[in-house]
């Protein structure tokens, strides 16, 4: 545990509460003078810290592995976490370093500089307005299996985030609030020829970014907890919420093999059934009306030209309001 | 159909008591049928008549012929060839994208060295990319897929010459 972690830990504890140079020299162990160091020296990385007449607070909590951990009721998932100030991506981090890690093994990031969703690319934000999250997982399962675990993962996360959000399920990645995305779900595996080397669980989370420090051109489509709440996150809260309902959900289905518990949530939650969306393929753009999502995790779409009823699976379709993201 | 496969089919079919079967999927069609040659029944006497050996002979290695025709039949040329290659096939049923994004270059092309643990394509299914990487080193003899391209579990994806 470095000294920087013990400060973001202690100012996290006190949240919304300043703290004195003297306290957390106090607690810290160092000098005053060390104290009012570290602090310039974070605020300059960009955290999201106030200091005032030696009186320090933070603007929200931020990711700190002290507090997720504490009341970490899990098996495996999290029992090794590992926190970057500063990572590329997480998944691409965990991909790289895919054979050191055990399963259930989760990388954070304080900040991504070139997220893999399209909509978190190149924002420039305080750190730790968002949350960015990695989780390994080293399965011996049936290959078909996998392309459910994003709308598994899309379930337990909608469990750590009701209680603090109106969420809905954009199928099958991504979380909306309000019509706007606010999470997203990329889940990346490894094979070598045909053995599988792991699933690297990929999410991001806005939770506490400002609406300014969105681009312009994001802000009709995305958004994050605090901006349509008004209400703070505790991101360490959330996490550690989700780590536990992805490990039963995830338990679930290795055991039983049956995708209907999370499906069901999916369907409950849907943004999309009962609407009309285009649907986009190579070729075509046609308006159809989303009835259901079928036990294979497809989407049933009924084509208004046709009347014809299909199960969308492939990603040759994306799907978009008539003239909004949603 | 591999040839290990309808290797099996005929060993099963050998050992069971039909007499005759037909088989038919998109990619072979095989139809066996045994004919009463009792060969193995048989023991060689070394006073048998010379004449009685070499009728077990011809016999003997009718049935090979017979065998062996059957092989060629249901086994398609291309895939003969194939045996020279290692073939990497889809873990999955998705998508194929041959780059990383629409503007990058191909992770690999024909012609191209790949090292083991290199990436050689991606198989998307339910925003899940699967990232393939090669088991061995060798030369990309052939990229089998096209970027875009619906993918079935086991296709050929790529086939490559060990080096």
């Amino acid at each position: 545990m470095t000294i920087e972690e013990r400060l973001i830990h202690l100012l996290n504890v006190s949240y919304p509460k300043t703290l004195t140079s003297l306290e957390l020299a106090d607690e810290l162990d160092l000098e005053e003078s060390s104290v009012d160091n570290l602090t310039a020296d974070l605020k300059d990385r960009n955290y999201p810290i106030t200091s005032h007449k030696q009186k320090h607070r933070l603007a929200y909590p931020v990711v700190s592995l002290l507090d997720i951990k504490k009341g970490l009721e899990t098996t495996f998932i999290g029992e090794t976490l590992h926190l970057h100030s500063t990572l590329r991506s997480t998944n691409a981090y965990a991909k790289e370093n895919l054979s050191k890690h055990r399963e259930g093994t989760v990388i954070l990031a304080q900040e991504q500089t070139s997220g893999k969703g399209r909509l978190g690319r190149n924002w420039s934000s305080p750190m730790g307005g968002s949350i960015s999250m990695s989780v390994i997982v080293k399965p011996r399962i049936d290959f078909a299996k996998i392309p459910l675990l994003t709308q598994l993962t899309a379930a337990s996360l909608v469990k750590a985030l009701e209680s603090i959000a109106d969420v809905k399920i954009k199928w099958p990645n991504d979380i909306i609030l309000n019509r706007k995305k606010i999470a997203g779900i990329l889940i990346e595996s490894e094979f070598r020829g045909d053995s599988l080397s792991g699933i690297i669980i990929g999410i991001g989370i806005n939770t506490n970014l400002n609406k300014h420090n969105m681009p312009d051109s994001f802000r009709d489509k995305a958004s994050s907890v605090k901006a349509e709440t008004h209400t703070v996150v505790d991101p360490n809260a959330l996490i550690q919420s989700f780590l536990i309902h992805f490990e039963n959900d995830y338990l679930a289905y290795m055991t039983t093999g049956d995708p209907s518990p999370f499906l069901s949530l999916c369907t409950e939650y849907s943004a999309l059934i009962g609407k009309d969306y285009w649907v986009t393929g190579k070729d075509h753009k046609r308006k159809a009306t989303v009835k259901t999502i079928d036990s294979f995790g497809r989407l049933v779409v009924t084509y208004h030209d046709t009347n014809v009823t299909e199960a969308i699976n492939s990603s040759a379709f994306s799907i978009r309001g008539a003239d909004s993201y949603i | 159909m591999k040839n290990e496969e309808i290797k099996e089919l005929i060993q099963l079919i050998d050992q069971s008591s039909l007499t005759h079967f037909e088989f038919q999927n998109a990619s072979a069609s095989l139809k066996l049928s045994k004919r009463d040659a009792d060969s193995t029944n048989q023991t060689l006497d070394s006073v048998q008549a010379s004449e009685q050996v070499s009728t077990l002979k011809q016999e003997s290695k009718a049935k090979q012929t017979e065998k062996t025709e059957m092989e060629v039949d249901s086994v398609e040329v291309e895939n003969a060839e194939d045996e020279s290659f290692h073939l990497i096939k889809s873990p999955i049923v998705g998508t194929s994208y041959l780059s990383s994004s629409p503007d990058s270059e191909p992770f690999v092309k024909a012609g191209d060295t790949v090292e083991e643990g290199q990436t050689v394509l991606i198989i998307e299914a339910m925003k899940v990319m699967n990232e393939i990487k090669s088991d061995i080193k060798g030369t990309v003899e052939e990229i089998s897929v096209e970027d875009g391209q619906a993918i079935e579990f086991d296709q050929t994806l790529i086939k490559i010459k060990a080096t």
